[in-house]
């Protein structure tokens, strides 16, 4: 029973993990033109 | 992109509340210059192309003629940064050889015919890594989704090119978007063969888990270099 409870919560944690850094990103207190051109900075 | 002046854009922007947030009025760069719009966002559109036509999961690459013409691509993209870099350098070194001058559509339509190689080329390397089925079809298995595929290259081009302000945030928001999923893609490919579990995802959710991974690791990297960068040439924005 708690080995599948574990299942269950474990396979939320890479869709949750990648949504909180998606929602991070959308409200960081800068602007989005800054933030989108943070992320290819040192292409 | 942006600034444009179209027929009706300052009617809309003088009356349409919420008009400026998505179309900037004032000339806005996107997040890479026109070579990596090319290679990044070409790769993503292509990727997505694969899909769209019912090949995400297959393993085989293109077919023979197709691949060639996809690694001609490529070298195609290379010559043209060589002779960017060469022009640059006659520039200082007039004894530098260079065979033109580099034009910025040509750099954006062999950025994308880049990005549709990495696409092609890529997607079966990642599926064979990544998926259960065992599907063996080639990604580009005929000339049809091929032009396809250079089809969608044109959408992006004449998009990137007409400098249309209305498309900056589309294609600003996919361009970070797609830098981050191209490194976190040949990431993956890595984390599934050294963890030793390729071939392990049957869903899309079981595939979120190795690319959460391959998400962090694309965002040190991506850190890394922009630490580099930063500490050569600081925020110098580049021509």
């Amino acid at each position: 029973m708690v080995g599948i409870q574990r299942l269950k919560i474990a396979a939320w944690i890479a869709p949750a993990f990648l949504l909180a850094l998606v929602a991070v990103f959308v409200v960081a207190p800068w602007s989005m033109t800054d933030k989108l051109q943070s992320v290819c900075f040192g292409i | 992109m942006g600034g444009t002046t179209l027929p009706g854009e300052a009617f809309l922007r003088a009356n349409l509340p919420g008009y400026a947030l998505i179309d900037p009025a004032q000339p806005t760069k996107l997040p890479l210059e026109a070579r990596d719009f090319g290679i990044y966002v070409g790769f993503i559109f292509t990727w997505l192309y694969i899909n769209a036509i019912g090949r995400g999961r297959a393993k085989g690459m293109p077919l023979f003629p197709m691949l060639l013409y996809l690694v001609i691509f490529v070298a195609v993209m290379g010559a043209d940064g060589v002779n960017a870099f060469l022009y640059d350098l006659h520039q200082n070194a007039p004894v530098v050889p260079y065979l033109y001058a580099p034009r910025l559509e040509l750099r954006l339509a062999t950025g994308l015919l880049c990005g549709l190689a990495f696409g092609g080329i890529m997607t079966p390397v990642v599926n064979s890594t990544l998926w259960r089925d065992n599907d063996t079809r080639p990604v580009i298995g005929t000339w049809k989704q091929f032009l396809g595929g250079l089809g969608v290259m044109a959408v992006l081009f004449l998009m990137n090119y007409s400098e249309i302000g209305l498309f900056y945030w589309p294609l600003a928001i996919v361009t970070s978007g797609a830098t981050v999923i191209l490194i976190a893609m040949i990431n993956m490919v890595f984390v599934l063969s050294i963890s030793g579990k390729e071939g392990s995802a049957a869903t899309w959710r079981d595939a979120l888990n190795p690319f959460a991974v391959a998400v962090i690791l694309a965002l040190v990297e991506l850190g890394v270099l922009s630490l580099m960068r930063y500490a050569v040439l600081g925020t110098t924005v580049l021509p």
